[in-house]
């Protein structure tokens, strides 16, 4: 062995990681070579001190929490999968029913911090079924395009409504993504008040309700950013699809003439219908499962024009 | 389970159980890892939730009483490539020198690593390094490079477990975990000049790419050679 070919095993070497030829071929270079053997001090040495270091983190316990009612719930759905295979054969499909059930159900598990911390396992448990309920929408690799639909072309002149498109591209890549939820709904009262403190506007969930027929859930809410600014993202469900909601504050000059028409813009992209709303200064983005008609309703009952 | 951290325990079936005693035990390195990877909590904690989800949902196919920690790391590894990393268009510099200098003032720069070509007197730095420093350092590395020194050097995975976990051939883990060592000890340097915890400047340079890939299939050229 020459110091040439000890250059690239010494890693291997102090690593403990050469075989036993390897490792005596290399010995003996050591004993007769001062150079080697100081390089193969140095990178032992960085090694420890890498590792010395090194303070590995801890998982945070609201993770903990949040898997153990993923879990859980998973496990629920898992039995009821099995339960359903036996009775009636391939192909179980949970329907939506059962599963809002289950995630109603008041633990059953002897978990005595479980028990304790009841919101936030909730919580958790409603995320994965959200996640678990709506997943079978679009394909994830599917490239969303992003079109304003034809009766906005009409309503609105485009010169604005363009400059939406990085938020209708946002909103649909987070209405896809399978998030887990920090607030439950339904109450949104206390969905608003969870948001005080942590985002630096007054957050004020859409009334889908509004609507005045069918049946409209408020799930839950988290923490999000859209371009780079902190956000509030909802979720909803209406007649069992998945409505989600992204709230900000732009900061930026709305037109006042636009600020009072209750400016709106409608998209679609990647499949689904979108529509950006400013509000008292306040912009919120729709995106949702609903056919456009739907959709449309929907936005329109929430945010009436003054 | 660690004096801080609350204790994870799902009650239930007996899936259930078995997946308490061999999986969730490993939630605070799977944490670790990932947040290093992703670079922060929020994306850091889906990914271990994603994680474990999905190694929840296979758990029928893993072998109990086998490698669960490495088998685990392997469902990270393999969602965090496909999602997280394709979603952030990550740049991999093959050489990731940084090297700003005009070629020619580069070319007659001595070519050498503070990790492996220094003076002996240089050798105290490193007695210096903090964890942030480490931590920090590591994430200007590229990905793979970084992946493999987390998992050989951090977390405690031998060449053919973290092998197995990245996907690659033993001699890959080792080439990559040579060079990463060598652009962490850069950028520990770096970070110790600017900080002046070491006096001068040692001008640490990365070694022709040319010579090291050579270096590299001459070694795997003879390992062949003995197993064959």
């Amino acid at each position: 062995m020459d110091c040439n070919e000890f250059n690239f095993l010494v890693h291997a070497y102090v690593d403990d990681e050469l075989d036993e030829r390897e490792r005596v071929e290399t010995e003996v270079h050591l004993g007769a070579c001062d150079t080697c053997r100081s390089k193969a001090r140095r990178v032992s040495r960085f090694r420890q001190a890498l590792r010395e270091s090194y303070e590995p983190e801890t998982a945070p316990d609201s993770l903990k929490v949040r898997l153990v009612a993923a879990l859980e719930a998973q496990s629920h759905v898992e039995a009821q999968q099995a339960e359903a295979a036996s009775a009636s054969g391939p192909a179980p499909v949970v329907p939506l029913d059962t599963m809002r059930e289950a995630t109603r159900r008041p633990s059953t598990g002897t978990n005595r911090w479980l028990l304790a911390g009841g919101g936030l396992a909730a919580a958790a448990a409603v995320a994965l079924l959200v996640t678990a309920v709506f997943s079978s929408g679009a394909s994830e690799d599917a490239s969303p395009t992003i079109a304003p639909s034809g009766t906005a072309r009409a309503e609105r002149p485009q010169s604005r409504n363009m400059g939406y498109e990085p938020i209708v591209r946002e909103s649909v890549s987070w209405h896809r993504r399978q998030v887990p939820i920090e607030i439950t709904g339904p109450d949104d009262a206390r969905v608003n008040h969870w948001f005080q403190g942590k985002v630096d506007f007054k957050v004020k969930t859409p009334r889908f309700d509004r609507r005045g027929d069918g049946d409209v859930n408020l799930l839950g809410a988290r923490l999000s950013n859209v371009r780079e600014k902190q956000a509030a993202y909802v979720v909803y469900e209406v007649d069992g699809s998945k409505v989600s909601v992204l709230i900000f504050d732009r900061n930026e000059k709305v037109p006042d003439s636009a600020a009072r028409a209750g400016e709106r813009g409608f998209y679609n992209a990647g499949g689904y219908n979108v529509a950006v709303v400013e509000e008292q200064g306040v912009t919120y983005s729709i995106t949702s499962d609903l056919s456009r008609e739907d959709h449309v309703q929907l936005v329109n009952a929430a945010f009436r024009p003054k | 389970m660690t004096a801080v951290g609350m204790e994870l325990e799902v009650a239930g079936s007996d899936k259930m159980r078995a997946f308490n005693e061999e999986a969730l035990i490993h939630v605070d390195a799977l944490f670790g890892v990932a947040l290093r990877l992703t670079k922060n909590e929020r994306d850091a904690e889906d990914l271990v939730q994603d994680t474990l989800l999905k190694a929840f949902t296979h758990f029928g196919k893993y072998k109990r009483g086998t490698n669960c920690k490495a088998w685990l790391f392997k469902i990270q590894t393999n969602t965090f490539i496909n999602r997280y990393r394709k979603k952030s268009r990550e740049k991999v510099f093959l050489v990731d020198d940084r090297d700003h200098r005009p070629l020619q003032d580069r070319a007659v720069a001595p070519k050498r690593n503070i990790l492996e070509d220094g003076a002996e007197d240089e050798g105290d730095w490193y007695q210096k390094i903090f964890s942030d420093d480490v931590k920090s350092a590591l994430e200007e590395i590229p990905t793979d490079f970084r992946m493999v020194v987390l998992l050989a050097d951090l977390y405690d995975f031998s060449y053919k477990e973290t092998a197995e976990i990245v996907g690659c051939p033993i001699g890959t883990v080792m080439s990559r975990l040579y060079r990463g060592r060598r652009l962490l000890a850069a950028k520990l340097v770096d970070h110790a000049v600017n900080s002046g915890y070491i006096k001068h400047d040692p001008r640490v340079d990365i070694e022709d790419e040319n010579g090291d890939v050579q270096k590299v299939v001459e070694f795997k050229r003879r390992r062949r050679k003995r197993s064959g």
